[in-house]
């Protein structure tokens, strides 16, 4: 059901972490092993059992885009199967969402006496009606793929062969324009979603500035007038 | 560790950490210094230029928070020697701002960081890291600022500049400046002024 232990949050950091770092990454994919399941969510008994021994103890986790992490790259998930708990929030944090038809989607954790605690509380409550986001958080009953994608928590629904070619066409299509101008962009819906809008303007003002002095929106220009495709190297 | 981020340079380390600057303090060295919770440093008669963020001269904007963490330890005048023209200052006036908690002879640089070491041990870690978290939610910069900051730093970094001030400074030589034309038609660019706009905006939040 590919849950996550501590060892595999590291892993997982660790990833995120090289994907950010790689100038020749533009796009990323994340999807869950085999066929059944994107992410079940935290390893209860052995992830949990932590911090029922250390209660309160303030010990560092490892940065994910789910919380702490700035990435400005364009995350996609592939949800193949289940997304529980954890495994929604990791959906949650990625930008564009591509399910398969036999994905569900939940949050359980109030049934163990917990909340969720990737961010779900949160993006959960911004990105979906109240009551629907409360619905999910409060009842810890699953959403079928269908009902997902009706309140617009998923981009797509697809056949479960499909999942991850259908992740595959859409990263393509990102990667045809400015990765710069992408990032810039992400940069802006995250960090101008904790900003007044005349904070978020001045902070769209000034991105727009630096993409004027890029290799690429030169590029962009040149190909535009020379009606043929653009060619960027994220410079 | 993703290597573009605050982080790197110590920020949000939930113990309690010391600086022992036993050297010169410049750059990211210096945003270590500014980074850490309590700084002792040696006086050295022979080395005055201690503190600085030379990075202007070399056309590199300032960013992990470089600006907010300076305007907050320093008068903005100095901060604004230090920013827009790269100078340094020495450990005594480093001491005098309240930068460093103690300045201190040479050999007992390390046993005076270890006493203040010592002092924290003796506490309870929870109560003290819980501390140390109430403080930087109440001083740290808005985060608006450190997303301002980081966009500036773009628009340099994307400046002939830029490119300019780095490959000068690798040839041994002068860098020479030229206003960028795209960014001119907007807003006259130069490096420095991007600091200009950016600290105008520090100061206007």
């Amino acid at each position: 059901m590919n849950s996550l232990n501590a060892k595999g949050m590291q892993e997982f950091h660790d990833r995120i972490v090289e994907f950010g770092n790689d100038p020749e990454l533009w796009v990323g994919i994340i999807t869950g092993a085999g066929q059944k399941a994107f992410c079940a969510g935290a390893d209860i008994k052995g992830l949990l059992s932590f911090h029922t021994e250390h209660p309160g103890e303030l010990k560092e986790k490892p940065a994910t885009p789910m919380r702490g992490l700035k990435l400005w790259k364009p995350l996609i998930a592939a949800i193949n199967g289940v997304a529980l708990g954890g495994g929604l929030e990791i959906a949650l944090a990625c930008d564009i969402r591509i399910a398969s038809e036999n994905a569900c989607f939940g949050t359980p954790e109030v049934t163990l006496g917990l909340i969720p605690g990737w961010g779900g509380s949160q993006r959960l409550s911004r990105m979906l009606p109240w009551c629907k986001a409360a619905e999910i958080l409060f009842m810890g009953r699953p959403i079928n793929a269908e009902e997902a994608y009706r309140i617009g928590l998923v981009n797509k629904v697809v056949p479960p062969g499909q999942v991850m070619s259908t992740a595959m066409e859409w990263a393509e299509i990102i990667c045809q324009t400015g990765p710069l101008a992408v990032r810039a962009a992400k940069e802006l819906m995250i960090r101008g979603s904790s900003m007044t809008l005349e904070e978020g303007l001045e902070l769209e003002r000034t991105l727009q500035l630096s993409l004027m002095g890029t290799e690429d929106y030169a590029e962009g220009i040149r190909a535009f007038a020379e009606k043929r495709k653009p060619i960027y190297k994220g410079r | 560790m993703p290597l573009n981020r605050a982080e790197v340079y110590g920020a949000n380390v939930k113990k309690p950490v010391i600086a022992a600057i036993n050297g010169c303090c410049l750059a990211g060295g210096f945003l270590l210094a500014l980074y850490s919770d309590i700084g002792v440093a040696f006086d050295n008669a022979y080395f005055n230029a201690y503190f600085g963020i030379p990075e202007v001269k070399r056309g590199v904007p300032p960013t992990f928070g470089f600006t907010a963490k300076t305007v907050e330890y320093y008068p903005s005048g100095i901060a604004l020697e230090l920013l827009l023209l790269g100078k340094t200052i020495s450990a005594e006036q480093a001491y005098r701002f309240g930068f460093v908690n103690k300045v201190v002879r040479k050999n007992s640089l390390i046993s005076t960081a270890e006493a203040y070491a010592e002092k924290i041990n003796q506490l309870s870690s929870l109560v003290v890291q819980n501390i140390k978290s109430g403080f930087y939610v109440t001083c740290n910069p808005p985060r608006q600022i450190i997303a301002l900051e980081d966009a500036i730093a773009k628009i340099v970094r994307h400046s002939k500049d830029y490119r300019g001030g780095t490959v000068a400074f690798r040839e041994r030589r002068k860098p020479v400046w030229n206003i960028e034309k795209s960014c001119h038609q907007l807003l006259s660019m130069k490096s420095r002024i991007g600091l200009l706009y950016l600290l105008s905006i520090v100061h206007r939040l």
